[in-house]
């Protein structure tokens, strides 16, 4: 038995060293930025070096889950140490201002050649938008696009067992179906959403660009997919995934009335922050024209910034109609559209 | 304890009108598909670890010795990046089946969890005395009936817990099925949790989940408990493995085989294959970091675990009614909680302590020092050991098991001391199962995502980190170069594991 308390007291021990140690390191440091980014760190951390070294300020990141990123800085509340929350998704920007954790940006502070149009940023100037995303549709060659024109359109009988489109867990559908609920009210979308699942090919599994090789397979005719993974797959190093992308073209829907749905990045300023300053000079940095150029360059999204000179990729595909009337909508509509799509049998 | 009861705790807030639309719509679906998950997973793992054991630690066959070597490995491999993988291949090669479905879903995780059941299947083997089988052959039992009668219930503890340990484990599996398109109790979770923004209606779908666990392993207790089979006499003769015919051999050699090639070699092969086109990008000063980061988390975490888990195995073999004791039954069904419900039941209590102290010592002394755990290694250290506490303790109470109280007893009437006892007796048996133990939070930890990805600290990566990240851009080539480092990592101490074993064998 002897041993075994030895053993208690050893612990005890080690566990007291451990709390001191970690008092010491929770002491915060002067010039710095904290930052809780939903972009995953090969996606931001190029650009955080670059602002770094260009400012002398001390950039502390931490990647994670959106959601998950939030829980933190709700339970964290005002002794969190984030600064800034970076996000791929505007209903997750919607949720954090909800949880009143963001404080308003003041864009005075902010360089004002970097103008953006006000759909891209809060109402209340809680956030503000760093790139676009579109959600639209793949084809296969073969295929006449005549009858493809708008989102609607995919409801049609005529795409019986042609559509692929991952499942509704996926944040992306899920802010796509709000962006219907927004434009159709509810009744309407289910309606709509409840054809396109019958027009189903197979169940709903696999990432987007999975949907894609699926088109190229002959698996099915159609795919709802990201715009930038299929430009990401035209530009592979591998073959087999530039030979997939090249029997599929891309056309982006609903370019005769609201714009094709799109989804936005972007980051809010944390209301606890302790390094505002900071953090306006970040907003200003990841505003700037080459810093919206590189989101193009690196990963193939739009700027928020018009009139750049981005890649050629992109810009062949020409100037794109976007619905940008619904971004403000979609964190708010997020609810009601994971429960339409449980009830109309979207996996 | 905390994160427990902050899980239970949830079933004191009213059920929402949330749950009406679940139980409406969903929660049946989720409800099957983790049964069927769970226990499909049981009954292959069940089947392929125990007879590629049996085969391996009774039979003479060539190549024996590599091919029980191999067939821990595996062990390596983490589900979701073997699923994805296998997604991969068969898109590109038309003639294999979907195994974006339930069946597929079962195959891949049965194929990366079938090491457990061997592992400890064969270990049980292994300690299996020679006579008694040159007993039972002497009455004229056929081997069958040796088997059946003899083999199987006493490895039976050491099986029942690599079965329930893998039952567990795609109980609480989220990347695969997320993958795979399979909806199950724990994306639907998550699903209600970020999608409907309802955090409590996800608690309590966890403290259901957790329930369910809680069913499963009472009755896995209760199977274990009502025999206790202790080994009597342990002989130093060499032990005689039978030598089939050439027909049978090659027989034995197939199946052993086929585990180890879709479980590993194939892959692993992709995923080499994959990092050829670029690798020359993710191998940066960052990448080495990221790797010694792994290595060193690894190696402490397991070991902080192994010493609390021999603590209170002790505490449960003598003081079996202590609150220890309990309060250890409920931990120990931390491994089937999916790792992201753990690590927000550890972020929440801890940022409320946190912040309870800050509030202390703000009135109190004016003082302010932010937070003191949350977002430090010391909710990420509390997550492991939440996490990986069973694994590493109930490997070594199997052990103890088979050391019967008798001994214990026998030594005492001799007048050894406790002390003695433990480093003369228990130490030399338990050997193998402490480093066993060790060996497989050590892999878990290297392979470990939700709960790494949650809690780590500002700027602290790991390669299971790096590679989920790459491959959620959708890029399993990105990610292949980080997951081959997974894959070589773990290789040592799996190695170590079969060595330990095989070991112990020749010995005998």
């Amino acid at each position: 038995m002897k041993k075994t308390y030895f053993f208690l007291y050893y612990r005890y021990e080690k566990i007291a060293f451990l709390l001191i140690f970690i008092f010491l390191s929770s002491i915060s440091r002067a010039n710095e930025l904290n930052i809780y980014s939903a972009r995953s760190e090969a996606l931001i951390k190029p650009l955080l070096d670059i602002f770094e070294k260009e400012n002398g300020i001390k950039v502390n990141l931490i990647t994670g889950d959106s959601d998950i990123l939030i829980k933190r800085l709700e339970s964290e509340s005002q002794n969190s140490p984030a600064d800034i929350f970076l996000t791929i998704d505007a209903g997750a920007l919607y949720r954090v201002k909800k949880l009143n954790l963001f404080q308003e940006i003041d864009f005075s502070f902010i360089n004002k050649k970097n103008k953006i149009s006000k759909d891209y940023y809060d109402k209340e100037k809680k956030w503000i938008s760093l790139s676009k995303r579109i959600r639209t549709v793949v084809y296969a060659k073969n295929l006449n696009p005549e009858n493809l024109l708008k989102f609607e359109d995919l409801a049609n009988v005529e795409w019986k067992g042609k559509i692929c489109v991952r499942s509704s867990n996926n944040i992306y559908n899920q802010s796509l179906v709000a962006s219907l609920i927004s434009n159709h009210g509810e009744e309407k979308a289910e309606v709509i959403i409840k054809n396109i699942v019958k027009n189903f090919a197979k169940k709903p599994s696999g990432n987007d660009r999975a949907q894609i090789t699926s088109v190229a397979n002959n698996e099915c005719n159609i795919a709802i997919i990201n715009h930038y993974y299929y430009a990401q797959m035209l530009n592979s190093k591998e073959p087999q995934e530039r030979e997939a992308a090249k029997k599929v073209n891309i056309t982006f829907l609903n370019q005769k009335d609201r714009g094709a749905h799109v989804n936005i990045s972007g980051l809010g300023i944390v209301k606890y922050s302790k390094n505002k300053k900071n953090a306006y000079k970040l907003i200003s940095f990841l505003l700037r024209e080459d810093s919206q150029v590189w989101y193009a360059n690196i990963n193939y999204e739009y700027p928020v910034i018009d009139g750049l000179n981005i890649n050629s990729l992109l810009g062949s595909w020409g100037k794109i109609s976007l619905d940008e009337g619904s971004i403000n909508n979609l964190g708010n509509l997020n609810y009601k559209a994971v429960r339409l799509m449980d009830r109309v049998g979207w996996q | 304890m905390v994160p427990f009861i902050y899980i239970g705790s949830s079933f004191f807030f009213l059920f929402n009108d949330n749950w009406h639309h679940i139980i409406d719509n969903v929660l049946y679906n989720y409800f099957i598909n983790s049964m069927i998950l769970s226990l499909g997973v049981a009954v292959c793992t069940f089947f392929i670890g125990t007879i590629t054991a049996w085969f391996t630690s009774f039979y003479n066959f060539p190549f024996k010795k590599l091919i029980s070597y191999f067939l821990l490995m595996p062990l390596t491999m983490p589900a979701y990046i073997i699923a994805i993988t296998y997604v991969g291949i068969s898109d590109q090669v038309y003639f294999l089946p979907d195994i974006r479905n339930l069946p597929g879903a079962i195959i891949m995780i049965s194929l990366v969890l079938y090491p457990y059941v061997y592992i400890l299947a064969r270990g049980a083997f292994l300690e299996q005395s020679k006579e008694l089988y040159e007993n039972a052959q002497i009455l004229g039992a056929s081997p069958a009936k040796i088997f059946f009668k003899i083999s199987m219930p006493m490895a039976k503890p050491a099986i029942v817990l690599g079965v329930t340990l893998s039952a567990m484990e795609a109980l609480a599996d989220y990347g695969t099925v997320e993958f795979l398109g399979i909806p199950t109790f724990t994306t639907g979770i998550f699903r209600t949790w970020f999608g409907m923004n309802d955090a409590v209606t996800a608690t309590q779908m966890s403290g259901l989940l957790l329930t369910i666990v809680f069913i499963f392993v009472f009755i896995e207790q209760q199977s274990r408990s009502k025999v206790r089979y202790s080994e009597s006499i342990k002989t130093q003769s060499k032990f005689s493995y039978k030598t089939p015919s050439n027909i049978n051999k090659i027989i034995i050699i197939f199946i052993c085989l086929l585990p180890l090639i879709f479980g590993f070699f194939i892959p692993l092969f992709q995923l080499l294959y994959w990092s050829i086109f670029t690798s020359t990008q993710m191998w940066d000063n960052g990448f080495i970091e990221i790797i010694s980061n792994t290595i060193f988390l690894s190696f402490f975490v397991a070991l902080l675990i192994l010493l609390i888990s021999i603590l209170v195995t002790y505490i449960k073999r003598f003081k079996p009614k202590s609150l220890i004791t309990k309060f250890m039954k409920i931990i120990t069904l931390g491994y089937a909680i999916p790792g992201s419900v753990i690590a927000i039941a550890v972020v929440v209590p801890f940022a409320a302590f946190d912040n309870y102290i800050n509030q202390l010592l703000s009135t109190k002394f004016n003082l302010s020092v932010g937070l003191v755990f949350s977002g430090t290694f010391f909710t990420l250290i509390f997550g492991y050991c939440i996490r990986f506490l069973t694994v590493s303790s109930r490997t070594i109470s199997a052990g103890l098991d088979s050391v019967s109280i008798a001994t214990d007893e026998a030594a005492k009437s001799l007048g050894v001391s406790s002390e003695n006892i433990l480093r003369k007796i228990h130490f030399p048996l338990l050997k193998t199962s402490i480093f066993t133990g060790f060996l497989l939070v050590f892999v878990d930890i290297v392979k470990e995502l939700p709960l790494t990805y949650v809690l780590r600290p500002f700027n602290f990566n790991t390669l299971s980190v790096r590679a989920f990240e790459l491959a959620s851009h959708e890029k399993i080539s990105d990610a292949s170069t980080a997951a081959v480092m997974i894959v070589f990592l773990a290789m040592i101490p799996v190695s170590l594991i079969i060595k330990n074993i095989l070991g112990k064998r020749n010995k005998l």
